[in-house]
């Protein structure tokens, strides 16, 4: 057996948690849930990985296949405009900007399996096995080749939670339903690897996420479904024990987040902000969306913190003309790092930064400025009149410096690592060294 | 409406450009843009008929299967040709010539094509019973820089196939997979309202 060794080629199998913060390592009762992966981080701890702003998966994930940052891959959140028709939509796949990691490995003859990864649905063709993610409904469109999804269906695949359950607070029923699609996504990994001879695999575990948004507090303090959601996080690092162990010992086993989280104190209306600051105006009467913002409008914002000045030319109903456009950028971005909700109380915004190039000209569908809040204060971006804070059924939020990165058999060689340097670590592990990338090789 | 563009599939006789471009054909129609496959076999038996396979009459066959792909580019179809065009400037002259041009080297050894031998040739190459037979008697020049290359010897039909269109697809020469329904965003954005992203 030993003598096969020499001609099989390594591999690479990615396992990556949700929102999973590095920093939930330290929590005892965490490691206690998770005893597999306290095994392996016992002798090499997990990094901390700084994620993307602005701190959503879609993003986060589109920069991880793509290396680069989201004005080169041009997804900036959950919720994108159409300039034209003055809509916001729902980006998919099909609105990536650069070439993925699958599709450049695809073409160099390695084969592929992911599974459930954001930003892969619809499946683009590749060389291998493409799960696409929750953006995909229908089973019978969620794979290339297209033949798997009746693979899919015999095993009662389940592309996401359902998470009606815990919008209204029945979570008994809504931790049931995620270790179900936990168990089911395992049986459908473990049956579809063997059907090819893969180089990289990808097992994306969604439900850390929707677990966290819904029960952090169950987490991180006395709560009644704290017991509960321990048990899955059990179930989640039996699946992952079981997942790595079609590894040999020379492959190279990554474990990763693509963001962390922390508590919410309170959701903040980005655009209630802009409202009192005197930069936004809604029309009166029943527009919806977009068509709500006031024409004499100077700015707006969409979820997560992404703020737009309503340009001359760019917006269909822009009124800011383009020679005021960097001084109300200046003026805006100042007036948004010093608000403060209560004057007594801390600023809601750790940073705003100006998008790459935006300082010279807008960008054609780039935001202008990305409000960063302080841990705790979850940017909301409703276009209609809200109130500024509120609180909802959510309790957990995403944070950007707490994403986790752990490689077996590998040193990590830099300090501050970043989720783009994935994408030119492992073409390079591949022997894939010249595609552009704002990454940087760290294994 | 998309921009017109040429796919152009050259490779030994049994190397899989027509069953690839067959494929392609269906994918892209699918997604709503006008496709016509320009077959080598069928070409040779109508606007080539008459046409030998001296260097020559090759060239010449070439060049009118060009002239057919420069024409519906030009007015805004696909044209998906399936050609061995063994001679490599011949093939760079109808690049020229068509513009938005992607070649597919369909790479294929000998001995897996001869082994294929779908239409009986190579049998009849290898008995000389065919003289100047692309491969056996005859050169075949490999693309220097075909858009896509696709090892049809070692791949399966749909990773091939895969290779080709995710190229097409990041040249936005055709619009990506599949939309959602109405009923399906609705859907979509209802999780994502549960979830506080809306």
């Amino acid at each position: 057996m030993n003598f096969l060794r020499f001609f099989r080629k390594p591999r690479i199998l990615t396992i990556s948690l949700d929102g999973f913060p590095c920093s939930l390592f330290d929590c005892e009762t965490v490691r206690l849930s998770m005893p597999f992966l306290s095994g392996l981080f016992k002798e090499t701890p997990p990094r901390k990985m700084e994620s993307v702003h602005p701190t959503v998966s879609p993003v986060a994930w589109a920069s991880y296949l793509t290396g680069s940052h989201p004005i080169a891959h041009g997804i900036h959140g959950f919720l994108e405009r159409d300039l034209k028709r003055w809509e916001v939509f729902i980006p998919d796949a099909r609105a990536l900007l650069r070439e993925t990691l699958w599709q450049i490995l695809s073409c160099n003859t390695y084969t592929v399996f992911a599974m459930n990864v954001p930003m892969s649905y619809p499946p683009k063709p590749l060389r291998g096995i493409l799960v696409g993610d929750f953006l995909g409904l229908d089973l019978d469109r969620i794979a290339f080749p297209p033949r798997i999804s009746e693979t899919l269906k015999s095993l009662d695949y389940m592309i996401d939670a359902d998470t009606t359950s815990a919008a209204r607070g029945d979570f008994a029923v809504f931790i049931d339903h995620l270790h179900h699609v936990v168990q089911r996504r395992r049986s459908a990994f473990l049956k579809l690897h063997t059907t090819l001879n893969w180089r990289l695999a990808h097992l994306h575990i969604m439900e850390t996420d929707r677990l966290f948004h819904f029960l952090w507090d169950a987490l991180v303090t006395d709560h009644p479904f704290s017991d509960a959601v321990f048990g899955l996080l059990r179930r989640i690092d039996d699946v992952i024990h079981e997942i790595s162990g079609v590894l040999h010992p020379d492959d190279t086993l990554i474990l990763m987040s693509d963001h962390g989280f922390c508590g919410i104190r309170s959701e903040i209306q980005m655009n209630a902000i802009l409202e009192e600051l005197g930069y936004l105006k809604w029309k009166s009467g029943t527009g919806t969306g977009l068509n709500r913002i006031d024409p004499a409008s100077r700015a707006y914002s969409l979820i997560p913190g992404r703020v737009y000045l309503n340009m001359k030319g760019r917006e269909p109903q822009g009124c800011v003309d383009s020679r005021h456009y960097s001084g109300m950028l200046s003026e805006l971005s100042d007036a948004l790092r010093q608000f403060r909700i209560d004057p007594d109380e801390t600023a809601v915004l750790s940073d705003v930064r100006i998008t790459a190039g935006a300082e010279i000209a807008p960008h054609p569908t780039a935001p202008d400025l990305i409000a960063i809040p302080r841990n705790g204060f979850d940017l909301k971006g409703k276009l209609e009149p809200s109130p500024m804070v509120s609180h909802s059924n959510l309790r957990g939020m995403h944070t950007f410096d707490d994403a986790f990165l752990w490689i077996s058999n590998r040193k990590i060689l830099k300090d501050a690592i970043s989720i783009r340097d994935l994408f030119p670590s492992i073409l390079n592990f591949f022997g894939i060294h010249d595609i552009e990338s704002d990454g940087q090789v760290i294994f | 409406m998309a921009k017109g563009f040429t796919v152009w599939f050259t490779g030994l006789s049994g190397s899989g450009k027509s069953s690839l471009a067959n494929r392609l054909a269906e994918i892209i129609k699918s997604r709503g843009l006008p496709v016509e496959i320009i077959d080598g076999d069928v070409i040779r038996r109508s606007l080539s008929k008459g046409l030998g396979f001296s260097k020559e009459d090759r060239d010449e066959n070439i060049r009118r299967v060009g002239h057919v792909c420069s024409y519906l580019t030009a007015t805004e179809r696909v044209a998906i040709a399936a050609c061995i065009s063994p001679y490599r400037n011949i093939r760079d002259r109808n690049r020229d010539l068509i513009g938005d041009f992607v070649e597919v080297y369909c790479k294929c050894s000998l001995d897996e094509c001869a082994k294929r031998d779908p239409k009986g040739m190579y049998k009849k190459a290898f008995a000389g019973q065919i003289k100047g037979f692309t491969g056996v008697d005859d050169p075949y020049e490999e693309p220097l820089a075909a858009e896509v290359v696709v090892n049809t010897d070692s791949e399966s039909l749909d990773e091939s196939l895969a290779k080709i269109v995710t190229k097409l697809e990041t040249m936005a020469l055709i619009p990506t997979g599949d939309t959602l329904t109405a009923e399906e965003e609705q859907l979509i954005k209802k999780k994502l309202a549960d979830l506080g992203y809306l």
